[in-house]
Formats: structure tokens, sequence, C-alpha cells
């Protein structure tokens, strides 16, 4: 027992003790210039580097290390300010039943603050539009055959946690996005399939399968996703469906059955369609849903989008230099212009835009 | 531990609470997580960590895997059963399925990597991480409760099925399996059998349930987990792109430098891991003593190591004596070609240097004598064959088996671009799966694991034969002898201090004896000497004909070894439990789990008056107890 609370007290210690705390601190980011950065991170054995990155290029530069059991990473979401980071990882339990925490990081200060414990460790937080609070979920024991799914808005001033609604033993349940009004977005998988729900009410079914890379679109009147289609073998299928009428959820289902694989789900600001990342062999076809712009600029793989800047400048992606979903080869994360098409060395987890 | 809780009333409320769970939990064995949190946690147990950990912990699993490690069912003198014996694996398919055999093992390379996946510290291990290999200390506990090298929590909670003793104080089955590392294995061999034979039943089946091929252990390695979503490849929170299986921190793997542990399914570790074993540390000390054999023969360094098979070479026309001492000049007589097996050495007779060998094939196997090593080699196994050439379908990439820990194993991940295998996927299906509890064995997540249209086929794992003489060098023949009083009256001053008394445990025998620690009150504490931190349920002995490491060698640090280690143990009071002025007495059981030797009992008062002893519950639990006398 001693043994096991010597191993997350490191974690715990470095958490309490984060650099904010220390009040001065400043990160290079604080006095960096203006531009779109990415914030990017690189799991080691037991922390994470997170960095920014401008977009144009140049080396990252280093704001903090997130601690986290030995061979976890944590996932990251940037505020809507880009100034703060919601992070959820992995800092107690055991590396066969971890156990996460939310925390808060400061890009310009490098403090990091723990705001909520017990949340569901494979999860992105949320930001809410005014930046002020976090959506993250917790599994709740409800003595069924699986955890109820509990949503939580987690203050980010005092860590003061509302509970939205409870999601009853789904298979899993995602926050994805708000629309203009507010209204929080989210998927529940179950047996029937991927449904979207609106503030915690049922929506329409977006899928009998499996589906995942889920993106509101920005007024969101849209969503795109990528359904795991299972009828003739996996394949990952694109997918965009209007969400009309705010109570009423109505959805117009596409209509194209699209043959080729697709994954990852974009929406550039002010297009009126997704971009989603294409196997080459489907490349032919990339205009009908977006494609992604910076594919033909490299002679060999593919992309996977992640997120485009606010202003539309710049897309990051996963380039795979692989020749199919199947054999994809190496990821690398790259940061994607009109003209250019920079590598962030050495990092390979993309949290989002932060600009100056 | 559990000496700290209060029991009587509240101990019973707990139980009816922990049981209420679960009876309300079938199946997912929760129970055992429940007791283990505060106010409860886990026992505190001792264990011996292997020194030569890679081949010691590869050997104890093939064993182990093989049905082999572990004594039948025996009967302690407290009336408690210890049986951890192997109960064999089902066979078939769904319609097909034939009853439990002994005579089929898992694939020990299964089991290996899950039990790298599990003590997830970059090493196999059965102690914590302060304890340096061939040292005696904690046995690891991870905060959900799961100890030892396969991180064991089912049945080890204190209201788990088969329960503790009671509440606090660990059965023998949970003691033996907490502190001794060939039991805690040959537990985990069993759980993973189990989850095994949980189907057609109570679980899907992956191929046609032949458990000599690695793709149909597919649903076993996930339950042993847990069957929940999480586990399920088409997860969407994990990255579709991420390939099959993980890297197990091989840096020439896919994924390695992109992917870490946490972004794929428990299964895809172990499937990782068991295509990409890890790498064997650098510098392995191999100086692992062999019970039976002398220290002296078994403790010095060279090419070799205590437990290498090495072959005859260089010797034809002529052959190579192995001889009964190193000085003596006749011998039997080995041709080119033949095996031996290394038990210690290399000891320096005239211009050679001899080692200890076994003779392991052929005629005179087993025989055991000494022989110079510039005519032995460290013999290579031949390498598993080429796997059968198969169409797009999930390949099979080549690995070099060289300076790993167990052999690479080829085998083929789930054909996802398979109609019926994604099929077998569905959400509804792991839905309807999990929600009837599993009952009837989710036929419909039931997939091929052989697809000749697409030239998917199975694997077996290509390790060699384990010998069950092996069992021996894990077992040995341990006896407890104790040093200390059998009375001891203590007492408190008025600053809280309490007076201990001291008890040695001493293994007279060989190798490691495990025992159990109990005591018949709250108030009794009994710990290392230095560590109050731990309350002992349970620790080991260890026979003066092995070396235990009290210092792991580094850089700067030499290693340090000593023979044997006793245990010594500290009896004395928990102030807090007593009542001010009232005398008190209790008992503390030192009870061997393993080989001879009797129980030692010590009887403990505490000074306070002649108010009568407080009524004890513990009579009610503890089987086969009429009085205070074991």
């Amino acid at each position: 027992m001693l043994a096991a609370f010597m191993a997350v007290l490191p974690i715990a210690a470095a958490i309490v003790s984060g650099a904010g705390l220390r009040g001065a601190t400043t990160t290079a980011f604080a006095t960096a210039p203006s531009g779109n950065y990415a914030v990017v991170a690189r799991p080691e054995d037991d922390y994470d580097v997170v960095a920014v990155a401008l977009a144009s290029g140049g080396e990252p530069v280093e704001v903090a290390r997130v601690p986290h059991l030995r061979g976890f990473t944590a996932s990251g979401s940037v505020s809507p300010n880009g100034r703060q980071l919601a992070l959820v990882t992995v800092n107690d339990g055991s590396p066969t039943r971890p156990e996460a925490s939310l925390l808060v990081l400061d890009l310009e200060s490098g403090a990091t603050k723990q705001l909520a414990r017990a949340v569901s460790p494979l999860q992105t937080a949320l930001w809410a539009p005014d930046g002020r609070s976090v959506v993250v979920t917790r599994d709740v024991d409800s003595g069924k055959a699986r955890p109820d799914v509990r949503f939580l808005r987690v203050s980010v001033g005092d860590g003061a946690a509302a509970e939205l609604f409870d999601v009853p033993a789904p298979l899993g349940a995602y926050a994805i996005g708000f629309d203009s009004a507010g209204a929080l977005f989210s998927v529940t998988i179950a047996g029937s399939g991927s449904r979207l729900v609106r503030n915690g009410v049922d929506g329409p079914l977006l899928s009998t399968q499996i589906t995942r890379d889920w993106r509101l679109s920005p007024d969101g009147a849209q969503i795109a996703f990528v359904e795991v289609n299972l009828d003739n073998g996996l394949r990952y299928l694109a997918r965009t469906q209007n969400v009309a009428g705010s109570e009423t959820l109505a959805v117009e289902a596409q209509s194209a059955t699209l043959a080729s694989q697709e994954l990852g789900a974009v929406w550039k600001p002010g297009a009126g369609s997704a971009t989603f990342g294409r196997e080459p062999a489907g490349a032919a076809r990339s205009s009908e849903i977006g494609g992604v712009e910076a594919q033909a600029q490299s002679a060999a793989g593919f992309d996977v989008p992640i997120e485009y800047a606010p202003d539309g400048s710049t897309l990051s992606v996963t380039h795979w230099t692989g020749s199919s979903f199947a054999q994809p080869g190496t990821p690398m994360l790259q940061l994607v212009a009109d003209a250019s098409r920079v590598d962030v060395q050495h990092f390979t987890r993309f949290f989002g835009w932060a600009t100056r | 531990m559990g000496h700290t809780l209060a029991r009587a009333g509240s101990v019973a409320l707990l139980a009816v609470i922990a049981l209420t769970y679960v009876l309300l939990n079938p199946g997912q064995g929760r129970a055992d997580h429940l007791a283990c949190h505060a106010p409860f946690r886990g026992f505190d147990f001792d264990t011996f960590e292997l020194e030569d950990y890679v081949t010691g912990y590869s050997q104890a699993i093939e064993l182990a895997s093989a049905g082999k490690a572990i004594p039948p069912a025996y009967t302690l003198s407290s009336g408690e059963t210890i049986d951890v014996t192997y109960q064999g694996l089902e066979s078939g398919a769904r319609t097909a399925r034939t009853a439990a055999s002994t005579a089929r093992p898992i694939p020990p390379s299964v089991y290996k990597s899950i039990a790298w996946v599990e003590s997830a510290s970059g090493a196999w291990g059965n102690a914590s991480g302060s304890v340096p290999f061939g040292g005696v200390g904690a046995t690891l506990l991870s905060g959900d409760c799961g100890y030892g090298i396969g991180q064991i929590t089912s049945g080890m909670g204190h209201a788990s099925v088969p329960p503790a003793l009671e509440f606090g104080v660990p059965s023998a089955r949970q003691a033996v399996i907490g502190t001794h590392p060939l039991f805690n294995i040959a537990e985990g061999v069993r759980i993973l059998a189990d989850k095994w034979n949980s189907a057609p039943n109570f679980r899907p089946i992956a191929g046609t349930g032949d458990p000599a091929a690695l793709e149909d252990w597919y649903y076993a390695i996930w339950s042993y987990n847990g069957f929940a979503f999480s586990n399920h490849p088409l997860n969407p929170s994990l990255n579709p792109l991420r390939g099959g299986v993980w890297h197990c921190g091989d840096k020439t793997a896919p994924g390695y430098g992109s992917f870490v542990r946490s972004d794929y399914t428990y299964v895809e570790l172990v499937y990782g891991c068991l295509r990409y074993p890890p790498a064997k540390p650098v510098a392995v000390v191999s100086a692992q003593a062999n019970p039976g054999e002398s220290v002296a023969a078994a403790s010095a360094g060279g090419p070799f190591a205590v437990g290498d098979l090495v072959a005859v070479t260089g010797t034809a026309p002529d052959c190579l004596k192995v001889r009964p001492t190193p000085t003596t000049d006749d011998g039997t007589c080995l041709k080119d070609g033949r095996q031996l097996e290394i038990l210690g050495g290399p000891q320096v007779a005239g211009l050679n240097s001899f080692w200890n060998v076994k003779i392991a094939s052929g005629e005179n196997k087993g025989k055991i004598g000494w022989a110079a090593d510039q005519f032995l080699t460290k013999y290579v196994a031949p390498p598993p064959p080429p796997p059968p050439p198969v169409i797009p379908p999930p390949a099979i990439p080549p690995v070099t088996p060289a300076n790993r820990y167990w052999l690479p194993q080829g085998f083929v991940i789930p054909d996802f671009g398979d109609a019926t295998v994604a099929a077998a996927f569905a959400p509804q299906h792991f839905l309807d799966c999990q929600d009837g509890g599993f009952s009837g064995g989710c036929p419909d997540m039931d997939y091929p694991t052989t697809i000749p249209a697409r030239g998917v086929t199975t694997h077996q794992d290509s390790t060699p034969a384990v010998s069950a003489g092996l069992v021996s060098k894990f077992l040995g023949d341990p006896k407890l002898q104790y040093t200390g009083p059998t009375s001891l009256s203590l007492s408190v001053t008025s600053s809280g201090a309490a007076t201990n008394g001291v008890v040695t445990v001493r293994n007279v025998g060989t190798w490691l004896a495990p025992f159990r620690v109990r005591t018949t009150a709250d108030w009794i504490v009994v710990h290392h000497p230095g560590d109050a931190t731990r309350t002992i349920d349970g620790s080991v002995a260890i026979g003066a004909e092995t070396e235990v490491v009290t210092q792991q060698s580094s850089v700067s640090k030499p290693r340090l070894a000593k023979k044997g280690s006793d245990s010594v143990l500290v009896i004395t009071v928990n102030p807090s439990f007593l009542t001010p002025g009232v005398g008190m007495s209790g008992k503390v059981y030192i009870e061997p789990l393993l080989g001879g030797g009797g129980v030692f009992v010590i009887d403990v008062s505490v000074a306070g008056g002649a108010a009568p002893t407080p009524g004890l519950t513990h009579k009610n639990v503890v089987p086969n107890v009429a009085s205070d006398s074991p």
C-alpha cells in the first residue's frame, strides 16, 4: 500500500507545487510575438512536455511538464481565449486500472491546477464558449453492467463541479461542442448505435454504428463525424448531418454512400462543408466533402486533419507516410498553410490553437 | 494491517455491505476492490524477488502455464486448504466444447506478456520497486490491491470469493499468493484459465476455441482486465491508425515514438508484448542460487547463467566428460550437440574452468556433474518456423528474437477486413453480451481466426516445453524455526510509548519459506524493526543456501548479498486500541504456508489491571478454532 502511495506521491507533489503557484513565473509564450501557435505535447515516460509552436515554423517552446503514470499521456484542449489548457491526465490508480484528473494549465505562467479527480480517463475536456468552465465526464457506478456517465461542468476558477446530466450505462458518451446558443451537444454510443444528444436530451440517431471524430460546425447547425462501418468489413466513412431546429433536432441524413475511407473531421472557418482526411486511393473524391487542401502538397502518404486555426489560415494535421489506413506508416504532426507545410518535430499530440 | 480495523459490529455490517455488493455485481469482482480502499487497504506482505528475474520468472510462468508449478491442494494445521492448482482448459468450438483438461497448457508467452503488462515497471517484479532484485521486501501492491507480478486482485479482497479469514486477516491462500512468487504466478495463470473456461457459457469464442492457437486467446485476455468497452478495439477514444498492437517499448516496432501504452486496449498491450517481447536488461546479474546445490557452486559469474542451456561443441571426434567433481578425471562422455543445464560455477581446476551442469537431453538425462567450459556454448534454440504467407490482412512483421525476455510470437490480430470478424464487434453485440451478464456466452461476438480465403490462420506458441523437474528450484524444501518469547507482557507508558518483544523466523530448510502473521486483537501490532508503517500479514524467510541481495549493484555501489534471510518481527501495542486501566490479552500466530515447521504462538498481554479480556470475535470466524489455540 505504501508502495502504491509512494508511486503517485511525486505526481501529487508536482501538481501541488506547480510552477504557477510560485506566482511570478512566466513562460516564453507569455512574451511571444503575435501569431497562431499550436499547443502540442510529447509524451515522455512519466510526464508530458507541453509546448507551443508557431504556425509559420520554428522550434516549439516548452511551456510545462505534466506528470502522469508511467506509459500514459494526457489529452488536452485549449481555452477559447488561447491562454489556458484543460488536461485530462492519469495520475492515480494503476496502469491497468487508471484514474484520471482534470487539470488546467496556464500557458503563460506554466501553473497547473487540479480541478477535479476521478474523471473518465479516455476523454478530451470541452471548454464552454465563455472559457470559464470545462465539461468532462465521470463514470458513476450504477450497479448495472456498465457505469453511468455523468456530465460535469467544472468551474476553472474554483473547481466547483455542477452535475449536468447522467447517461445511463452507455458504451460511451462524449461531449463534442456547444452551439451558438450555448447548448451542449454530446454523442452517446449504445447498442442501437450513435445518438446525438442536446443538453442531455436524446436527439436523432447519427448511425447504427460506432462513430468517432465528431465536430460541430462553427454555427452548430451541422455535425461532421466518421462512421465506423461494419457492414462489410471495417470501413471508416465520412458523414455530415444537418441539425435543424434547436428543439426538435431534426436531421437530414447525408444521402451519399461514400466508398472511400476517411478519418478526422474539421470545419474551416467560413466554409459550409467539413473536411476529412482520405485514404490516398480515394483522393479523387476529395472535393465532395472538402478534402484536405494540403494533401496535394505531400508527395506521399496522407493527412488526417485535426483543427483549423481560428483564422482558417493553418490546419494542423497528422501526416502519415504510408499508403493506406491498413499500412499507415509513421505519423508526423504538421501545420499546413496554403503554401507551406511545417513539421512540428519531436511532438506528436495536438491540443489546440492559441492566438496571440 | 487489518488490526487497525474496528471489528465486532462494524465488521459484521461491512461484511453485509460487501457481500450485498458482490451479489448485486455478479462477475464484476468489485468487492475485491471495495475492501481494498479506505478504511481498508491491502495486506502487508513480504516476498522474495528473484535476482535472475528474466530467467526465473520465465521458467516459473512456463511451469505454471503447464500446470506443473504448484503442489496439489494441501491443508494447514489451521484447517485452511491452499489450492492454487491448475484447473486445466476446456477446448473446442461453441457446439463442440470438451471438458477442462490439465493436459492443455496455456501458451506461456501469453501469460509472460500479461505479467509484463501488469507489472508495468519496466521489468518483471513480484516485489515493490524499492526491493533489490534478489532481495526480500514488500510485495508489489497497486492502489487497487493488485498483488505481485500477476497483480492479482480477484480473491484477494477482504470480502472476496473466496474471502479473507476475516476482515483484515488474510486467508492462508491469500497469504501464500501474496508472499510466494510461484504461487502468485500460478494464481494469475488460474485466473486466465478461468477466463478462458468462461466460454462458451459466459464469454464469446475466438476461432475454434483452441487453446493452442494464440489468436483464440483474444477474449480471455480481454476478460483478464475487464470485459469493458474501454478495451473494445473500435473504442472511438483511440486512434484508429495506432496499429494492431502496442510496440511494448521496442524501438524498432511500428508506433514507437508516436504512441504510448495508454493509446491501446489491454488486449493490444498483451498481444503487443507477445509480438515484441521486451529487451532484456543490459546486465542481468546471474547469481540465483539453486536450492539443494551448494552456494559455492551456484554463485559465480561468467559467460553462463544458472538455468542456461548449453551445448557441447568442438569435441568431435572425441567427447566432453561430465565429471563428479572438477578435479576428478573420469565421467560421463557427451558428444557434440548434447544439451546441459547450468546449475552453477565456474570453478577453476587446473587450467580449466568447470561449470556445474545437469545433462538436459538424451542418455543420462538429469545426471549432475562438472564440465569444462571451453567445450560449452550457449544453446540457441532453433528459430521459430516462419509463419505461413498471408494475403493482405493483418501482417505478421518479422521480429528479431535476440536478447528478449521471451521468443517473439507470430500471430494475426482480428482481421477486421473480413465481414464476419467485423460484425462480431458491432456495438449491439457487445451491449447484448454485457447487459445479459454474459449469460449465453455472447455467440454474436464469436468470430473466426482461420479464414482460408484471406490466408488467415492461427499460430502456436514456439516456447520449448518446460521441464517439470525445474519446479523443485522454485519450491525448495522450506522449514520454519522460531526464536523468541512465547509469552510477552507489554506495557504502555504515560507518554504513549509501548514496549515490545522480538521474534525471529528462520528458514532452516531451503529456498523460500512463506508464512502468515495474524493476531487475535486489534491492539497487537507486528512489524519489522525500523518500519512501523507496515503491519505484517505475511512474510518469507530464506534458506541459508540462497543468496539474498541487500544492495543491488550500480555504477556507484557494489552488489552486496548475504546467505539466507531471517524475518525479524517486532510485536508491540497500538495504544489507541487499548482501554485505559484495563488489562488485555491476545495472541500472535506465525503459521507456515508451505513446507515444514510448526505454528508459533505468542501470548501477549498488556498491563492495566485485572479487568477481564474483552470478548474477541475471532473465534467465530477462524475455521476449526474452538479456543485460542490454533
